[in-house]
C-alpha cells in the first residue's frame, strides 16, 4: 500500500475554494440511491421562461425548453396539491 | 502632552551622543514598535497607487515596505507583479515566487517529496524525464499558464498536468499527447522525477515580452463538436446572426467588483446589425438579466449550461459565437485559448494583460484589450471603442 511519502496530492484546506462540479448531467443528477441528488432550478426556470417566450412568439421549442417547462409545471402542481392536502388536514 | 516622533528621536540621539546607549534604546522603543504599522502603511499606499495605475509610485511604496521589513512576502510578491507588468521578468519572477509565503495567497500547495523541476539537470547531472505540473489560483490563471505546457514538453519527455477538473477534457482534446488529470487526484511519486506549480513554468521560459509571442501556444482549448451542435440548435442560431457572447462580472474574491461592469452599460451591443446576444455570465446572472430585459426590452439568450461548473458547455457556446465581449474573467481565457475574437473590458489589474502589441494580447492573439484608465474611471470610452470595432468587423 502507498504511504503519504509515495504519493503527491494537493493539500486542500477548508479555506481553499476548489469547486467540484456534479459529474454526470450538470443541471440534474440521479444519485446512487436512485433519488434526485442534484437539480439546478435556476437553469430549469430560465429554460421554462424561454419556452413561454417561444410560445408567445409562435416559435418552435427545443427539447430542453419543453422538458424544463414540464418540470416547472409538475413542480408547481405538486406544491399546490401538497398545500391543499395540508390545509385539508 | 505626549511627545512627537521627531522629539522622541532627538532625545534618543542626545542620549546616544552622551553614551547613554541603554537609555537611548528605551527612548526609541515607541518608534521601533511602530515598524510593523509603518510597513503596513507603505504596503497599503502601494496598493492604492496600484489601483490608480501609478506603477512607479506603487513600486516605491512597496520598496520602502521591504526596506522596513526585508522578509515581508506580500511586499515582495507585489514588487514581483509590478516588475512582471513592466517587463522586468528577472525581478518579476523572483518576486512572484514569494506568493507561496504570503498569507494572502489562498491556493493549495502540493504535498510531495518530489524535487522542483528546472530547465537542465537534477543533482545527479541527469535530465528530468517526467514532470508533474500542478494547478494553482483560478480557472483563468490555470488556462493562461497552460499556454506554456507545449514548450515545457520540449524540455521534458513526459508532462503530466494536474488541473481543475472542469478543464481536463477541454485541454486534452486540443493536446492529446499531454497527460491531463483532475486536480483531486493522488499520484504515485514513482511515475515522476520532478514537479512544478503551473504559474512557475513561465519563470523558466519567459525572460522578455518577446518570448511570450514566440513561446505560448494558441488554440489549446477545444470544445466538444457534438456539444457545439447541440447548443447551436438550442440557441436557434441562423446563418445571418452575429452571435456575441457577453459576460459583465467577475466573481474573483476582493478584486471582482473592480473588474465588473453593469449589464446596462453594454446596451449598445444590441444595436449592432443582426446581433444575437448570448449570456456567458456565471454566478447569478438572472439577478442582472431579468431587470435588464424588463427595463430595456432587449433579449439575452441563455442556454442549458451552468456557466460556472460546465465549462464544456461554456466552450461549446463560445464556439457558436462570432465574438465575445467580456470583462477580465475566466471566459476571456477560455475564448482566448480557443482563438475566438474577444474584446476585453480590462480593469488592468493583472500583469499579463499589460503585454500587448497595440491592443492585442501577446498571450492570446485573438484577444483585444480595452484598459480602463484607473479603478475609479468610468467604462464609457472602452465600451464605445468595443462597439465601434465590432461594427467594423
Amino acid at each position: 500500500m502507498d504511504t503519504e511519502d509515495d504519493v503527491s496530492y494537493l493539500d486542500v484546506k477548508p479555506e481553499h475554494r476548489m469547486p467540484m462540479p456534479p459529474q454526470e448531467k450538470v443541471w440534474a443528477q440521479i444519485g446512487d440511491d436512485l433519488n434526485l441528488s442534484f437539480i439546478d432550478w435556476q437553469m430549469i426556470e430560465s429554460m421554462a421562461k424561454q419556452f413561454d417566450e417561444a410560445h408567445r412568439e409562435g416559435k418552435e421549442k427545443t427539447q430542453s425548453q419543453v422538458m424544463s417547462k414540464l418540470l416547472v409545471l409538475v413542480r408547481d402542481v405538486t406544491i399546490a396539491e401538497t398545500e391543499l392536502r395540508i390545509k385539508g388536514g | 502632552m505626549s511627545k512627537s516622533v521627531s522629539d522622541i528621536y532627538n532625545d534618543a540621539v542626545k542620549q546616544a551622543d552622551a553614551d547613554q546607549f541603554e537609555e537611548a534604546i528605551e527612548t526609541l522603543k515607541p518608534i521601533t514598535e511602530l515598524t510593523p504599522l509603518l510597513r503596513a502603511a507603505h504596503t497599503q499606499a502601494g496598493r492604492c497607487h496600484w489601483e490608480m495605475h501609478r506603477w512607479r509610485e506603487a513600486r516605491e511604496s512597496f520598496e520602502t515596505a521591504v526596506r522596513i521589513e526585508p522578509d515581508n512576502a506580500d511586499a515582495w510578491w507585489s514588487l514581483g507583479l509590478i516588475a512582471l507588468q513592466e517587463g522586468d521578468f528577472e525581478t518579476g519572477w523572483k518576486g512572484y515566487e514569494r506568493r507561496w509565503d504570503s498569507q494572502a495567497f489562498k491556493s493549495p500547495k502540493l504535498l510531495t517529496k518530489l524535487p522542483r523541476w528546472c530547465v537542465g539537470h537534477n543533482s545527479f547531472g541527469e535530465k528530468y524525464k517526467s514532470v508533474l505540473v500542478w494547478p494553482e489560483q483560478g480557472i483563468g490563471d490555470q488556462i493562461i499558464y497552460s499556454s506554456l505546457l507545449r514548450e515545457l514538453q520540449h524540455h521534458c519527455e513526459k508532462v503530466t498536468v494536474m488541473i481543475d477538473i472542469r478543464l481536463v477534457e477541454l485541454l486534452k482534446r486540443a493536446t492529446p499527447w499531454i497527460n491531463f488529470v483532475r486536480h483531486d487526484a493522488k499520484l504515485k511519486n514513482s511515475e515522476f522525477d520532478s514537479q512544478i506549480p503551473i504559474a512557475s513554468i513561465g519563470s523558466h521560459f519567459l525572460k522578455s515580452s518577446k518570448d511570450i509571442s514566440e513561446l505560448v501556444a494558441t488554440s489549446y482549448i477545444k470544445a466538444d463538436p457534438a456539444r457545439i451542435e447541440q447548443i447551436k440548435n438550442e440557441l436557434g442560431i441562423k446563418p445571418d446572426d452575429f452571435v456575441i457572447g457577453v459576460s459583465w462580472a467577475s466573481t474573483a474574491e476582493k478584486i471582482g467588483p473592480h473588474k465588473s461592469v453593469k449589464l446596462e452599460e453594454l446596451v449598445g451591443l444590441w444595436d449592432i446589425p443582426n446581433a444575437k446576444i448570448v449570456s456567458l455570465q456565471y454566478g447569478k446572472p438572472d439577478y442582472d438579466i431579468e431587470p435588464f430585459e424588463t427595463k430595456t426590452g432587449k433579449k439575452i439568450y441563455q442556454c442549458m449550461v451552468n456557466n460556472f461548473f460546465d465549462l464544456e458547455g461554456v466552450a461549446a457556446t463560445i464556439s457558436n459565437c462570432n465574438a465575445v465581449v467580456s470583462v477580465s474573467n475566466a471566459n476571456v481565457h477560455i475564448a482566448g485559448a480557443m482563438g475566438k475574437p474577444v474584446y476585453v473590458l480590462d480593469a488592468n489589474k493583472l500583469w499579463y494583460w499589460n503585454h500587448k502589441d497595440n491592443n492585442t494580447s501577446l498571450f492570446y492573439p485573438s484577444v483585444k484589450l480595452f484598459p480602463r484608465e484607473h479603478m475609479l474611471a468610468p467604462w464609457t470610452n472602452q465600451i464605445e471603442a468595443v462597439i465601434k470595432e465590432l461594427r467594423r468587423s
